[in-house]
């Protein structure tokens, strides 16, 4: 299967869904202002009521938009399926079976777990969609991993890990190496569900991407330890990768850089005792109390910084850009084009 | 599992600063820390989100389920360029189910 022009596929359809996006944006803003302005002409007193009336007109446009995007999603879920071809069952056409099954050879050892965590076989099953959501973290402190992951997911899709199925093994490849591992992935020992980075619709490749990462980062223990985006973003797409250090940044170089369709990843600082102003405005913004990563999704029409949460949930309020400088720390980002 | 001590359903459950923990069907995350007082945020299955704040001894619903705050903590302090996930594993508050 050619890669290439695959790639280039998802690249075209990615930006389309960017570009769909924004002009839904555009829609839906012009049609909540008419709304409110029919609202008034028609005698509906108060704000209240026009802007019930306009919340349910433009909950039409949303609607729309979600069926847009996720028709774009499984089209680009099908292109990403043909780099990642899951195996046959049994031989191929007009092969007889290797008897007995030849092992992979070089399989990496399997990487050490937290307690309470113990590996059980599961085949790689692909998503049905790629997007933000398509990666939500476990119970591991890696949300650099995963707010990478997210953030290629939604601005970059081509530059996702190749995960194949070859025998008795899942190979994930990453720009300059391949992981050949156990088709095992952690699970609860309590209740057998998966433990650490999962996908909504509980396919594997997000847990097979996390083990190659943990093979490299010397277990998943080590990844509890947090750690920079930046190098998540670069093992993961081999593309050249940077932190801007949001304190010392102006608001255009910020917002551009959230603009800009680059993968990007948010670190927040932690809110802890003797920071009171920090720790109410994290909470104005619903941020976690401790040094997080958000993928970065862009800016609204106000200018307010767009965040994904890679927990799947409790999403921050939009940030304006001057508070974003004084509760953020970095933004780190890769190039997503191949001229840079 | 680093949340919930063994045995089905968990009967503690261990709230840590970096990641959800599941409380039966729910999942409980860390909203905010003013020790001993902790903000708990809980997202039900259905899409339900709860958040307030905690003592111990306070009670909360998850998962269908009610729990006692056993105990607090602060989070440790750390470097303001502190890389992500680090101090993730803190445990800010431990919950003891009550009934099932």
């Amino acid at each position: 299967m050619a890669e290439r022009p695959i790639r280039a596929a998802v690249q075209a359809l990615t930006l389309l869904r960017a570009g769909v996006g924004a002009e839904f944006e555009a829609v839906r803003a012009a049609t909540a202002g008419r709304a409110e302005g029919v609202a008034r002409a028609v005698g509906v007193d108060g704000a209240r009521p026009a802007a019930e009336l306009a919340r349910s007109i433009t909950a039409a446009v949303d609607d729309a938009a979600g069926a847009v995007r996720h028709r774009l999603d499984a089209e680009v879920a099908g292109l990403l399926a043909l780099l990642h071809p899951a195996p046959r069952p049994g031989p191929p056409p007009g092969l007889p079976a290797p008897v007995p099954p030849f092992p992979t050879p070089g399989l990496a050892t399997e990487p050490a777990l937290t307690d309470g965590v113990r590996y059980a076989a599961h085949p790689l099953t692909l998503p049905a969609a790629v997007g933000t959501e398509f990666a939500g973290q476990g119970a591991i402190s890696d949300c650099h991993l995963v707010a990478a992951l997210c953030t290629v997911a939604e601005r970059a899709p081509w530059l996702l890990p190749a995960v194949t199925a070859a025998g008795d093994a899942v190979l994930v490849d990453v720009p300059g190496r391949r992981y050949r591992l156990h088709p095992t992935l952690p699970v609860d020992d309590a209740d057998g569900g998966f433990a650490y980075a999962r996908s909504p619709d509980g396919s594997t490749l997000v847990p097979y991407v996390e083990k190659a990462f943990a093979v490299y980062g010397g277990g998943y223990p080590a990844l509890a330890g947090g750690g920079l985006p930046a190098e998540a973003l670069y093992w993961l797409t081999g593309r050249p990768s940077y932190l801007l250090r949001v304190p010392k940044a102006d608001d255009d170089i910020v917002a551009a850089l959230a603009e800009s369709g680059q993968p990007a990843v948010a670190c927040s600082r932690p809110f802890d005792d003797g920071d009171d102003a920090g720790a109410a405005a994290a909470l104005r913004y619903h941020l976690a109390p401790v040094a997080h990563a958000y993928a970065v999704r862009g800016l609204d029409t106000e200018r307010r910084v767009l965040l994904h949460n890679p927990w799947g949930r409790r999403h921050p309020r939009p940030v304006p850009l001057d508070v974003f400088r004084r509760l953020f720390t970095r933004i780190d980002w890769c190039e997503a084009d191949d001229d840079g | 599992m680093t949340t919930a001590e063994s045995g089905a359903p968990a009967a503690r459950v261990r709230v840590r600063l970096g990641y959800p923990a599941a409380a039966g069907a729910a999942a409980i995350t860390v909203v905010g820390v003013d020790a001993p007082l902790v903000c708990l945020g809980v997202d039900e299955p259905g899409g339900r989100e709860t958040t307030a704040w905690y003592a111990p001894g306070n009670v909360l619903t998850a998962g269908g389920v009610r729990w006692r705050v056993v105990r607090t903590s602060a989070p440790p302090r750390l470097a303001p360029d502190t890389p992500p996930g680090s101090g993730g594993d803190h445990v800010v508050a431990v919950l003891e189910r009550l009934e099932r």
